[in-house]
C-alpha cells in the first residue's frame, strides 16, 4: 500500500471511451463539444417491426479492432467494447502494469444487460441445434462480470474487483466503489468504468418493455433531454474506462492527472424522488467539502424522459439554491444515447476534457423546455473556467449516485 | 472504524425457508437432490438439480412487496422471502420512519430463465425468428437485477446505498463484503445484504454442462453432489436466497439488538488466469484466505470451522485443499471442513451467503455441519471435511470461502456472539 489511509485521494490518469460518437476519447470529445448527434438507424438487425429503431451504434469493424486474437471468439460484444476502452485508459495513462503491484491492481466495471448478443445467438442454436451442443463459450461469455474477468486475465490484475448492475447508475456506482476501495487501502489502481451493448432484438424489446425509451424514428430529434419535446431515452452501445490511482503514486510517477475525486455520496430515495435526489446531492458536497457555489458544472443523467428529467432538474435546482447565479448544467447523452453501464463513466470523461479545454459541451437535442429556477441548462458550446465539476445520475430505481471532481488545475 | 455485526439472518434454500429449519437440516446431513426430467430431455450428461419446494409467494406476507413481487421473477421473489426475515429477524420491521440504512443485493444469472421464456414466445417456442412484440414493464424489472433493493428501500423507508453485484458465484459474500465495509466506514448503519438466484432453466443447464461444470456422476441423484470425494465431477445447480442483516455494533447496542455473530473481516482477490479453471495449487485461495485473516486481525490459528466452496468439481476441491493447507500448515488437519453443497447443491450467488448462515448456525448450537455424500477418499484431499455426520464442537471463529466464473475468490471470518 502506498501511502497512509488518511492520506489516500483517488485521481484519473487515463481515460478511455468508444462509442457512437467515436472510438477513441478525443473523437468522442470533438463530437460531443460541438453537440453533434451521433445517433443512426439501427443496421444491425431490421427493425422496421420493432418499436425502437434509433441508437447509438458502433461500426463492426471498430467494435472488434483492440480484442486480442486469443479472446475474441470466448467474448461477447460489451467484452470487447470494454478491452477498447481500458486499452486506452491504460495507453493514455502511460502505466505500464509490469511496474506496478498486480495484486493491488483492480477492475470495477458496471453493466446493466450482460452479453446478450452471444446470448440469442446461443438460444437460436440451443433450440435449432439442440442443448448437448450450445456454445461452450456462452456460460463464461454472457454474464454480467464477464468484462471484468477477462479484464483481469488480459491485464494479469489479481486486486480486488468488482462488477455491478443498476440500470442507469451500473457503471457510476462500479466507479464510486472502486474509488472507495482504493481511498479505504483495498488496492492501488483501479481499471474502472463499465460497457454496454444493449443493441439486439432480445434486450431492445426488453428495455422498451420498461416505458422509458423512445420510439421515436428520425436520429436527429430522438433523444432530447430536458426538451419539451423529450420522449424517452435512446439507447447507445459502447465502453468508457478511466485510470484511479492514489494521487500521491501518480504524482511520483509522474503521471498527468486529469481530475482529483473530492467525494461523492450514494444513496436512494424512497419516497419523495425530488428531495431525495436533492438530499444525495447535498451529501456529495458535503462529503466533497464544497459549497453549492464551488461546482462550476454539473453533469446530468438526462435520461429524456419527461418524467425523470423534471425530477433531476428540480433536484439539481433544490440541492444548488445556496448560490448566487444559477447553476451551469448540461447532459450530454444525446450525442452517443444512454450508454448504461458506461453512461455515468463517459460523463466523468467528459468533465475532465471539459475543465481541460475550458468549455461546456452543451445538452444535445435541447432546444427548449422547461426548467425550474436556479438552473442555467446548458444549450451551446459555453467557454467556462471549470474547477470543479459534479456528475449525477439516479435509476429507475430510485438510486442516486454523484461523484465530484476537481480539474488538476484548482 | 465501526465494528460491523450480523443482526438477522433470512434463508431460502431447498432444505428450509426458515432459519431454524435450514439449520435443523443442515445438521442432520438431510440431501435434497432431485432428478430433474429437463435436464434428461435435453440429452445433457448431469440430471440433478436441488429446488426450494417449500417456497411459496405467501411467506412474503406483506401485500405492498407481494404486489410488485409477484409479477417478478422467481430470484426476486426467493430473495424476497430472504431479505424479509432478516429485516424482521434483526427487529427491522418495515417503516415510514426514514433511516440512512442500504441494500447490497447479489445475482449471478438474475432473470435469466424467465429471459428464456420471452425468447420463446417471441418466437413460437424457438421455431422462428423473433417476432417483435411489446412486453409488459414486468419483464424489465424481472429479467435485470436491480427491482429487489427498490422494493426494501420503498418498504422499510431506506435512504442509503442501494446496489447490485453482478460477481457471479461469489456475488453472495461480495455483498457482505461491501456492506461490511459500508458501515465500518459509517456510510450507513446497517446494510441488508443478500443474495437470490433461481437458474433452473434449459439454457443455463446447457451451457452449464456443455463445459463439464454440471456432475457427471453416475448412479443415484442422491449422490450426485459429493464435494472432496475421489469420485467426485462437478457440481449439482440448486435456487436459493440468503440475506444477512450487517450492523454497525454500537448502532446495533443502541437499540438493544443483539448480533449473532461479527465479521472480523473479508477479502477478494481474481486469480487472472482463467475464466473456470483453477490451477491445482490454491495459490489465489491461498493470497484471498491471508487477506482476509489479515483484513480481521485473526490468527490462522483462530479457526474452529470452515465453511469451504466445495463444489463438488475435481478442481475446486483440490484447490481449496491446497489452498487451506498453504495457509494453516500443520492446524489444517486439525480444522473441520464442510460443504453445503454435498446437500442442497449449488445455488451461484446464494451459495456462500447460504454458507454464512450455516456457519452462524454452527456457532450458535456448537454443532458442526458434515459434508453428506462422501464415500471414497481422495489421496489428495486429505483433510477433516466431517464426513461421518454433524459433529458437537464448539465454534467460535470460523471462515467461509466462495470462488466463482471470472477467477474470483473471496473469503469471509465471522465470529459468533451467540
Amino acid at each position: 500500500m502506498t501511502g497512509t489511509l488518511a492520506s489516500r485521494r483517488a485521481v484519473i490518469t487515463g481515460l478511455g471511451a468508444l462509442n457512437s460518437a467515436g472510438g477513441d476519447v478525443e473523437s468522442v470529445w470533438k463530437n460531443v463539444r460541438a453537440g453533434k448527434v451521433c445517433l443512426s438507424t439501427i443496421t444491425r438487425f431490421d427493425t422496421s417491426r420493432f418499436p425502437i429503431s434509433v441508437g447509438g451504434q458502433i461500426a463492426e469493424n471498430s467494435a472488434t479492432a483492440a480484442v486480442p486474437r486469443r479472446f475474441a471468439a470466448k467474448t461477447d460484444r460489451f467484452t470487447h467494447f470494454a478491452f477498447t476502452a481500458v486499452g486506452e485508459a491504460l495507453t493514455g495513462a502511460n502505466l505500464d502494469l509490469d511496474n506496478v503491484d498486480r495484486d493491488r491492481t483492480s477492475v470495477w466495471f458496471g453493466n446493466n444487460t450482460g452479453g446478450w448478443d452471444l446470448c440469442e445467438r446461443g438460444f437460436r442454436e440451443y433450440y435449432r441445434d439442440g442443448a448437448d451442443v450450445v456454445n461452450p463459450w456462452q456460460a463464461t461469455a454472457w454474464f454480467l462480470a464477464a468484462p471484468q474477468g477477462f479484464l483481469t486475465i488480459r491485464h494479469g490484475v489479481r486486486g480486488i474487483s468488482k462488477s455491478f448492475s443498476g440500470d442507469r447508475v451500473s457503471g457510476g456506482v462500479a466507479l464510486y466503489y472502486g474509488a472507495q476501495a482504493l481511498v479505504r487501502g483495498r488496492t492501488d489502481i483501479v481499471l474502472a468504468g463499465g460497457c454496454e451493448a444493449p443493441l439486439s432484438e432480445l434486450s431492445l424489446l426488453c428495455f422498451h418493455s420498461n416505458g422509458e425509451m423512445s420510439e421515436a424514428s428520425n436520429p436527429e430529434d430522438a433523444y432530447r433531454p430536458f426538451d419539451q419535446h423529450a420522449s424517452g431515452t435512446i439507447l447507445g452501445e459502447g465502453a468508457s474506462a478511466v485510470v484511479l490511482e492514489d494521487d500521491g503514486a501518480a504524482t511520483r510517477r509522474g503521471a498527468t492527472v486529469h481530475a482529483r475525486l473530492l467525494g461523492g455520496a450514494h444513496g436512494t430515495a424512497p419516497a419523495d424522488p425530488v428531495a431525495g435526489y436533492a438530499a444525495v446531492l447535498q451529501r456529495a458536497l458535503a462529503q466533497a467539502e464544497c459549497r453549492p457555489e464551488d461546482i462550476d458544472l454539473v453533469i446530468c443523467d438526462g435520461a429524456g424522459q419527461p418524467d425523470s428529467d423534471r425530477i433531476e432538474a428540480a433536484a439539481i435546482a433544490a440541492a444548488f439554491s445556496g448560490r448566487d447565479t444559477p447553476i451551469p448544467v448540461t447532459a450530454v447523452k444525446g450525442a452517443f444515447g444512454h450508454l448504461y453501464g458506461a453512461g455515468f463513466t463517459a460523463d466523468v470523461i467528459v468533465g475532465c476534457l471539459a475543465a481541460r479545454d475550458s468549455v461546456i459541451p452543451p445538452t444535445t437535442g435541447y432546444r427548449s423546455g422547461p426548467l425550474p429556477d436556479g438552473i442555467a441548462l446548458v444549450s451551446t458550446p459555453t467557454p467556462a473556467r471549470i474547477r470543479r465539476f459534479a456528475v449525477c445520475a439516479r435509476s429507475r430505481y430510485g438510486a442516486c449516485l454523484v461523484m465530484i471532481f476537481a480539474s488538476p488545475a484548482a | 472504524m465501526n465494528r460491523a455485526v450480523i443482526t438477522g439472518l433470512g434463508i431460502v434454500a431447498p432444505n428450509g425457508v426458515t432459519v431454524e429449519s435450514f439449520w435443523d437440516n443442515v445438521a442432520a446431513g438431510r440431501v435434497m437432490l432431485e432428478d430433474e426430467p429437463l435436464m434428461a430431455a435435453l440429452g445433457l450428461k448431469c440430471h440433478g438439480t436441488a429446488r426450494c419446494h417449500d417456497f411459496s409467494p405467501a411467506m412474503l406476507d406483506d401485500d405492498e412487496i407481494l404486489k410488485e413481487a409477484n409479477g417478478l421473477s422467481r430470484f426476486v421473489q426467493l430473495g424476497a422471502a430472504a431479505a424479509r426475515q432478516a429485516m424482521y429477524d434483526a427487529g427491522l420491521p418495515p417503516t415510514s420512519e426514514p433511516s440512512d440504512g442500504g441494500v447490497i443485493f447479489a445475482s449471478a444469472v438474475g432473470g435469466a430463465p424467465e429471459m428464456q421464456l420471452v425468447y420463446e414466445e417471441l418466437t413460437r417456442g424457438g421455431t422462428s425468428p423473433i417476432e417483435p412484440a411489446l412486453l409488459p414493464p414486468s419483464t424489465y424489472d424481472g429479467i435485470f437485477l436491480d427491482a429487489l433493493p427498490a422494493l426494501f428501500a420503498r418498504r422499510h423507508h431506506l435512504t442509503g446505498p442501494t446496489a447490485v453485484l453482478t460477481t457471479g458465484c461469489t456475488a453472495g459474500l461480495d455483498a457482505l463484503g461491501l456492506a461490511v465495509d459500508l458501515v465500518r466506514h459509517g456510510d450507513a448503519p446497517f446494510v441488508l445484504a443478500g443474495a437470490g438466484e433461481s437458474p433452473l432453466n434449459g439454457i443455463s443447464y446447457a451451457t452449464l454442462d456443455v463445459i463439464g461444470c454440471l456432475s457427471r456422476t453416475d448412479g443415484p441423484v442422491s449422490r450426485a453432489s459429493r464435494p472432496f470425494d475421489a469420485t467426485r465431477a462437478g457440481f449439482v445447480i440448486s435456487e436459493g436466497a440468503a440475506f444477512v442483516v450487517i450492523e454497525n455494533a454500537d448502532h446495533a447496542a443502541d437499540r438493544g439488538a443483539k448480533p449473532y455473530a461479527e465479521v472480523l473481516g473479508w477479502a477478494s482477490t481474481s486469480n487472472a488466469h482463467h475464466m473456470t479453471d483453477l490451477l491445482p495449487g490454491g495459490k489465489s485461495m491461498e493470497s484471498t484466505l491471508q487477506l482476509a485473516l489479515t483484513d480481521a486481525a485473526t490468527p490462522a490459528s483462530a479457526i474452529d470451522y470452515i465453511n469451504a466452496h466445495g463444489s463438488s468439481t475435481p478442481q475446486n476441491d483440490l484447490f481449496e485443499t491446497n489452498a487451506i493447507k498453504n495457509v494453516f500448515g500443520d492446524l489444517a488437519s486439525t480444522i473441520p471442513i464442510s460443504s453445503l453443497k454435498s446437500m442442497i447443491g449449488h445455488s451461484l450467488s446464494s451459495a456462500s451467503l447460504a454458507a454464512a448462515v450455516a456457519t452462524i448456525g454452527a456457532m450458535n448450537r456448537g454443532v458442526i455441519p458434515p459434508t453428506a455424500n462422501y464415500v471414497t477418499p481422495d489421496p489428495e484431499c486429505d483433510l477433516d471435511y466431517v464426513v461421518d455426520g454433524a459433529r458437537s464442537q464448539a465454534v467460535g471463529t470460523a471462515l467461509v470461502m466462495a470462488s466463482g466464473f471470472g477467477g474470483i475468490h473471496t473469503a469471509a471470518v465471522l465470529k459468533g456472539l451467540r
